[in-house]
């Protein structure tokens, strides 16, 4: 009985996951197969999966010489790398000094952080566009970068982490004459791997669903935009753990669990004793 | 941080007071008039109800079948993997672009949604066009694109709950999928569902990027919503001013519905 009820469970369960998966996928299987339709298969008044004429070569061709979108695609690149460059180096130093060191306006500044996370990218981007059409940089990869290289989300993320080491790690760096900035890069961020990772995994998403001035402007086709997804993959880029150089997915299935959870259990601790 | 996010809060707030325009060399101080001008305007109530309802609609919808599907993923064993992956996609894709492609599925006569329906016999619709429908669209998509973010935090969350408290569940005469699920998952899980709900609802509330590409805050204003009414006139209409005070009404609202629900929902939540 209870083998049958277990098989009736796991055909449940698969069939309520396939269903919602196929709804995930829809949106990504229509423009796949529709990549590959001449005009008139596309317009078709009943529903047709795979085009009976292929047209994948005439169309990726079409994609590729008719804009420059190897230009995009490396525009996308740039932009990337260079805002996720930025935000390591800004978020790391931050989130350390806001869980580690104690300060006066240590927790203003947490609050402020807070404050941040509730901005919407738009809200300010009258203000932001100003700015940069002052400081003369607007049509540049600067003004494309600059608004995203402080990442309020990521500093959060990383200084719920942070409080979750111990502080006799820190103190014990302290004691071997390591500097501040040393403990940073040499011990927070080993140690902050798997949390980094998923970071890195969730990062590029935003930058490039809105860079706000490449929205206010639309000078940016939205075809570079595919670039980013393929380029966050291999989310292991500058971590000095050599095993983080499998995927991401793989790394999220497989080992350490308990981890991620600390951080949101964390995370929300804070957050309310601020506001109670 | 202080200059590139707090700075033009600030700006906005300044701003909010002017009859600034964009690319105007001079700006007046008018005071609150831009403030009383908005609360007269029929289109920014409209376009708050509408982002209310938007919200209202996309957090439990994202937040509830993120749940289902971390439970359904962590309850059983072959698949996970690839599920993860699918259910995590959408979070990956650009929201522009696949608002695109979302616009293609949905068109009347040619959309992928529309012909299936055919199939089914059932009468094809005008998704985005229609007044009643439309914002109900827009949430679906909402939900799709997040359940995805929701269901890899309940997943972190339900697989660190440990072991021996279901052990102990047991012993304690717990008996039953649900009951365990009622009495140690979701008490476990109270920190994870307050950071889920928090940052769904404030995402949830910036809704932009789906309502710019596919309905433009039509027909007839059915989902125009607050950041898209913002964008309108600071852009469109240039009256910077102006659409600095729906960004500070924006704000304070953002910022008074994240405190009452940390003050509600914390009463509830348990800490380990």
């Amino acid at each position: 009985m209870s083998a049958r009820r277990s098989l009736a469970w796991s055909l449940l369960r698969h069939g309520l996951l396939g269903l919602g998966a196929l709804v995930m996928l829809a949106p990504f299987v229509w423009m796949l197969v529709t990549s590959g339709k001449p005009p008139q298969e596309i317009f078709l008044d009943h529903l047709r999966l795979w085009p009976q004429e292929s047209a994948f070569v005439a169309n990726y061709t079409a994609a590729w010489t008719k804009v420059p979108l190897g230009r995009f695609l490396l525009n996308g690149l740039v932009v990337t790398v260079a805002i996720f460059a930025l935000q390591v180096l800004v978020t790391l130093p931050c989130a350390y000094a806001l869980a580690k060191l104690r300060f006066r306006g240590r927790r203003m500044l947490t609050v402020a952080i807070l404050l941040g996370l509730l901005i919407p990218p738009h809200a300010i981007s009258v203000p932001l566009f100003l700015l940069m059409h002052h400081l003369g940089i607007l049509d540049s990869y600067v003004a494309l970068v600059l608004p995203f290289t402080i990442s309020v989300f990521g500093i959060f993320l990383m200084r719920q982490f942070f409080l979750t080491i111990p502080d006799d790690l820190v103190d014990a760096a302290r004691m071997d004459g390591m500097s501040e900035f040393a403990i940073v890069w040499r011990v927070m961020l080993p140690s902050a791997v798997p949390a980094s990772r998923r970071r890195l995994c969730s990062h590029p998403a935003p930058h490039c669903n809105l860079p706000s001035s490449a929205h206010t402007r639309s000078l940016v086709p939205t075809t570079w935009r595919i670039e980013p997804q393929k380029s966050n993959a291999p989310c292991s880029n500058g971590m000095p753990n050599s095993r983080t150089h499998r995927s991401c997915w793989h790394r999220w299935s497989s080992r350490p669990r308990r981890k991620p959870k600390r951080k949101s259990v964390a995370s929300s601790k804070p957050t309310t004793r601020l506001c109670g | 941080m202080l200059g590139l996010l707090l700075g033009p809060l600030l700006t906005v707030g300044l701003l909010s007071l002017t009859d600034y325009q964009l690319g105007a060399a001079t700006l007046q101080f008018v005071g609150l008039d831009n403030y009383a001008e908005l609360f007269g305007d029929r289109v920014f109530w409209r376009s708050l109800s509408n982002t209310l309802i938007y919200v209202g609609l996309v957090v439990p919808g994202s937040v509830l079948l993120g749940l289902g599907v971390a439970l359904l993923i962590e309850a059983g064993g072959r698949g996970k993997v690839l599920y993860r992956a699918v259910y995590f996609l959408p979070v990956m894709a650009t929201l522009i672009a696949m608002a695109i492609v979302w616009e293609f599925m949905l068109h009347p006569q040619f959309g992928m949604v529309n012909l299936l329906l055919k199939l089914v016999g059932i009468a094809p619709r005008p998704w985005l066009t229609d007044g009643d429908l439309a914002l109900h669209v827009l949430a679906f998509i909402g939900v799709w694109q997040s359940v995805g973010f929701n269901m890899v935090l309940f997943l972190a969350g339900i697989v660190s709950i440990p072991r021996p408290l279901y052990d102990a569940a047991e012993m304690d005469g717990v008996s039953g999928a649900w009951e365990r699920f009622r009495l140690v998952t979701l008490p476990m899980l109270g920190p994870v569902m307050l950071f889920v709900v928090i940052i769904t609802s404030i995402r949830s509330f910036q809704v932009f990027d789906t309502v710019h590409v596919l309905t433009k805050g039509g027909p007839n204003k059915a989902t125009e919503v607050l950041l898209y009414t913002m964008y309108a006139e600071g852009f469109e209409f240039f009256r910077s001013g102006y659409a600095s005070a729906i960004a500070m009404v924006f704000l304070a609202f953002v910022l008074l519905l994240t405190v009452l629900k940390m003050r509600f929902m914390d009463r509830q939540v348990h800490y380990q």
